[in-house]
């Protein structure tokens, strides 16, 4: 399937939802995710590599216009990432390339404790080898960890730890990656029950 | 709960540990290589069948000087050999004696990168630098590649091709890492397909094709023209250019080649321009000069022949992988 469909699907389908969220008056919520960490690359057998693995380093920027609780505080957010991964450390003669990724982004959050939750991601992105625009599709499956460092009540902050375990799955080859970095959410509108409150994602 | 809860806590430590385990900073590191380069340049002016060219000897002499100055630099070892075809019909070696053996016929440009790989190691690097005329080869039919010299005065054919076979076929089985850097027309075409998709990858012609050590530094794409000046080829003033070579001066260096272990054969090469000492190459990126960062400084070219615009457009090849030219951390 190609990129553009894949992004208007992705797209009706944030918005319909998020319509759906309207309709109930939950807050609306935007999010920001930014990790940085170690990316590694798993040469396939035909690619002859001298290494087992090719150590990156990687920066994932994330944001999400749309954030929204479907049930028992597990948040669903929707937007868009973008990845920049350096090229692999070199090793005698060989090296891999760096590279970029651009695409839509899907999130599950589930709470596990006060502070705790996990998420689970799913990203497809247009992967474009850097100087030489040679470009592969690219889909990235994440489990995250998060704990909230910042929760005040009434506020409409939020801010947490993230520890992204990331594969990468390409026509070529797998990719691992595990970065560290923060989740930031802000609600933006709020519901009204009796008094005035704010509502955000757990 | 907890479990699970102490599971995450421990998963990214535990998948840390095991991948740098297995990376490039623990593993042994590779012996320092040599780079084994086989330069190739022809002028056809001994025959009548092909245009005149007037920048390719002076471009393989002006690369054999920049690689073997670079080599200087960055403290790596380069053995050199020149095939060079200069001038007119009086000038073709006889076929029997030791000059022919430096003569690009087609037979002697196969032999030679034969020899030459049994000179290198796993690390080392082969590069093939070729400027002259090239030919769109259809379909695997021998007629087309790199036009190579004539074989005699009187042949009756002007020239005979190296195939996209023939040289891939000859460079695939060499030991180590191979760049190929091609100044000809069409010579797009000698660039492998890199078989990202699985289907791909179950077609056995592609994958007899595809060496994964082999890396690309091409003119144009396989249906473009390659133009050169008197100064030499568009394509090679630009990789001369991101080697660090500047145009004034002279340089005078004596190659070093393989002595009585194959051709006993040496040059004292003279040519216009320079690699200023202690300069830093445009293309070097921290210690190392990448391929990579070669091909990305070469710009895509529009020249205006006969009122007609003429794309040339600089390859290289696909994939993940790249390759390390120099690097003073060998």
């Amino acid at each position: 399937m190609t990129l553009p469909v894949l992004i208007v699907i992705f797209l009706l389908s944030a918005q319909a939802l998020s319509a759906a969220q309207d309709k109930e008056s939950y807050p609306l919520t935007v999010q920001l995710r930014a990790d940085a960490g170690w990316y590694g690359s798993i040469p396939s057998a035909f690619h002859e590599d001298p290494l087992p693995l090719r150590s990156h380093f990687m920066v994932n920027i994330s944001a999400y216009p749309v954030v929204f609780t479907l049930f028992d505080s597990v948040g669903l957010a929707a937007g868009f990432s973008f990845s920049s991964v350096t090229e692999s450390l070199a090793y005698g003669t060989s090296i891999w390339r760096p590279f970029f990724a651009l695409g839509p982004i899907l999130d599950v959050t589930i709470p596990l404790q006060d502070r705790l939750a996990v998420t689970i991601s799913a990203m497809y992105s247009r992967s474009v080898y850097a100087k030489t625009s040679d470009y592969s599709d690219v889909w990235r499956l994440a489990l995250i960890g998060e704990w909230e460092l910042l929760s005040v009540e009434q506020s409409k902050h939020r801010l947490a730890l993230n520890i992204p375990v990331q594969l990468d799955v390409r026509p070529d080859y797998f990719s691992v990656s595990i970065t560290v970095g923060l989740r930031w959410r802000y609600v933006v509108a709020i519901k009204e029950k009796g008094e005035k409150q704010y509502e955000a994602l757990n | 709960m907890k479990r699970l809860t102490r599971f995450l806590q421990l998963l990214p430590l535990f998948l840390m540990v095991i991948s740098f385990s297995a990376c490039e900073l623990v593993m042994p590191k590779p012996e320092k290589p040599t780079i084994h380069a086989l330069y190739i340049a022809l002028d056809y002016k001994n025959t009548d069948q092909l245009n005149d060219l007037n920048g390719t000897l002076i471009d393989a002499r002006r690369m054999a000087t920049a690689i073997n100055k670079r080599g200087e630099t960055q403290g790596v070892r380069v053995y050199t050999t020149m095939m060079i075809q200069e001038g007119s019909a009086a000038n073709i070696p006889e076929g029997s004696s030791p000059a022919y053996k430096l003569y690009p016929t087609r037979s002697e440009i196969i032999a030679r990168i034969t020899e030459i790989g049994t000179q290198m190691k796993e690390n080392d690097i082969f590069l093939f630098y070729y400027s002259g005329h090239g030919a769109l080869e259809v379909d695997n039919s021998g007629l087309g590649g790199l036009v190579a010299a004539k074989t005699s005065a009187d042949a009756p054919n002007g020239y005979e091709f190296l195939t996209i076979n023939d040289l891939q076929g000859t460079v695939s089985i060499l030991p180590g890492r191979k760049l190929i850097i091609i100044d000809a027309c069409n010579s797009g075409q000698f660039i492998s397909k890199y078989p990202r998709e699985k289907e791909d990858r179950e077609i056995p012609m592609i994958m007899e094709q595809y060496d994964p050590n082999t890396f690309y530094l091409i003119a144009v794409a396989a249906e473009q023209l390659s133009w050169e000046t008197a100064a030499g080829g568009i394509f090679t003033n630009h990789v001369l250019d991101a080697l660090g070579w500047v145009r004034t001066g002279t340089t005078t260096i004596a190659i070093e080649s393989y002595g009585t272990k194959l051709i006993e054969d040496s040059y004292i090469l003279q040519v216009t321009g320079n690699i200023p000492t202690h300069s830093i190459a445009p293309s070097q990126d921290g210690s190392a000069i990448k391929v990579n960062d070669i091909y990305s400084l070469i710009p895509k070219e529009r020249i205006s022949s006969g009122g007609i615009l003429n794309y040339q457009d600089a390859q290289t090849g696909k994939g993940p992988k790249d390759m390390v030219l120099f690097d003073k951390n060998w």
